[in-house]
């Protein structure tokens, strides 16, 4: 499992734009799978989590391992994967 | 001489007296005169304030807060002219209309006259830095009488942020920070700077990108509540197209009614854009966030006004009278550091249509 640190993107992950940047940056240096560790991110906004969280997850089989994620970020991600068949695990 | 002075002649037409009872005034009230190729122009401000509508001579009976039902433009005592010291309490809610409003009468060519005093909501304002960004987005179009309040501190308790400009996508990221350290200082939890953070990304974004490109103003404010709890208000306001005018440029939501647009625009998948591309979410995580910290929103666009009411157990939506008739858009959210639960889509489109269908 490769663990991408996303606070490296910023404290605030918000912006559809930032989003696909981050993703776009992501795939470029690391391959599936993939795990996102939010250590050091207050927080998410779902336009940013949108472009990362589904096309990853989708990659590897729709599962995700999501990382310190604080619950209010816990929250937004439960929003972004709500009426897919995406799977996450918070750990 | 700029739209600053005024002449004698518009002066005696203002005040709707003869040339020899305008000199008994300014020998009187000591009006300061400034000559310009040998005519003589007064301060409009001074004018205003002295001899138009006198201090002693104003009630200040006007509420602009969030709990109230009210319309800025209720303070303009003359066309452009906006008398403060009229209001007797104003918020940030408040502020963010009031700043609107004089933003849409400037952007329309007009000049507005403030008229301020050493009261409370006028001191309320500097504290919000009201008066530095009405300089700051046209000060040949505002005029008002800062010195009134030149020796009194600008800092105030309760505002965390004062009013800052957001111009550009994702420019409320570097500011944010700053802010996420003045709350963790304040004691306020790293879920409550969470939350802010994605409510005010959300927010943000719809402005600049549906808002025709306009840029908007947020501010932070600290509230007083019951309970031990700690409580933000996150204030934002913009004078761009206005929520109903662009849900309807879908041509699925074209034939709505203004107040039924601007509502269902707080639904998932309910946008300007077309299905395809699964936009709307923005509005649907504000009400989303505010139900799982059980607190509330209250928002308005291009006249149309509504109450988002989560507190407790309630999922309430009252419509409200709009803080003013500017279009654009404004929105005030109070968040409370204790609960952040998770809350979905459908149950805020539930409660959405629940709203709608009695309308």
């Amino acid at each position: 499992m490769n663990v991408v640190k996303l606070n490296l993107f910023g404290s605030t992950l918000t912006d559809r734009a930032d989003g696909k940047k981050a993703l776009a940056a992501i795939l470029g240096q690391t391959s599936p799978p993939i795990a996102l560790d939010f250590a050091g991110v207050v927080s998410l906004g779902s336009s940013f989590g949108d472009e990362i969280i589904p096309p990853l997850a989708e990659g590897q089989e729709n599962t995700i391992s999501i990382l310190n994620a604080n619950s209010v970020i816990r929250n937004c991600i439960r929003r972004i994967i709500e009426e897919t068949t995406i799977t996450v695990s918070f750990e | 001489m700029d739209a600053g002075f005024i002449g004698i002649a518009d002066t005696c037409q203002l005040l709707d007296v003869s040339r020899p009872t305008l000199d008994s005034y300014r020998k009187k009230y000591g009006i300061a005169e400034y000559r310009k190729k040998g005519r003589v122009f007064f301060k409009t401000t001074e004018v205003l304030d002295k001899l138009y509508l006198p201090q002693e001579l104003v009630v200040a009976d006007l509420d602009f807060t969030a709990n109230d039902d009210f319309c800025v433009e209720d303070a303009e005592v003359a066309p452009g002219v906006f008398d403060i010291r009229r209001i007797l309490t104003i918020d940030a809610y408040g502020a963010i209309c009031l700043l609107c409003c004089l933003m849409g009468r400037v952007h329309s060519g007009d000049h507005v006259f403030l008229m301020i005093g050493r009261n409370t909501a006028s001191l309320a304002l500097r504290g919000m830095r009201f008066f530095a960004e009405a300089n700051r987005f046209h000060s040949g179009q505002v005029h008002f009488d800062d010195s009134l309040l030149e020796d009194v501190s600008p800092r105030q308790t309760g505002i965390i942020q004062p009013l800052h400009l957001i111009g550009y996508k994702g420019g409320e990221k570097s500011i944010l920070s700053e802010i996420y350290e003045d709350l963790r200082k304040q004691g306020f939890s790293e879920e409550l700077c969470s939350a802010l953070g994605w409510a005010l990304g959300e927010l943000a974004d719809n402005t600049l990108t549906h808002a025709g490109g306009v840029p908007c103003y947020f501010l932070i404010s600290s509230m007083v509540g019951r309970g031990p709890n700690k409580f933000l208000m996150l204030t934002l306001g913009d004078v761009g197209e206005g929520i109903p005018a662009t849900v309807k440029t879908n041509t699925r939501y074209a034939r709505l009614g203004d107040h039924q647009a601007f509502v269902s625009a707080f639904k998932s998948e309910v946008s300007s854009w077309g299905d395809e591309h699964k936009r709307g979410k923005g509005l649907n995580d504000l009400l989303g966030i505010a139900k799982g910290n059980q607190s509330w929103v209250r928002a308005e666009s291009n006249g149309e006004g509504i109450l988002f009411d989560f507190q407790g157990e309630a999922s309430t939506i009252t419509h409200r009278a709009a803080g003013t008739a500017q279009t654009g858009t404004r929105f005030s959210m109070v968040l409370t550091d204790s609960v952040f639960e998770y809350v979905p889509k459908a149950t805020i489109n539930a409660i959405v249509d629940d709203y709608l269908e009695g309308v």
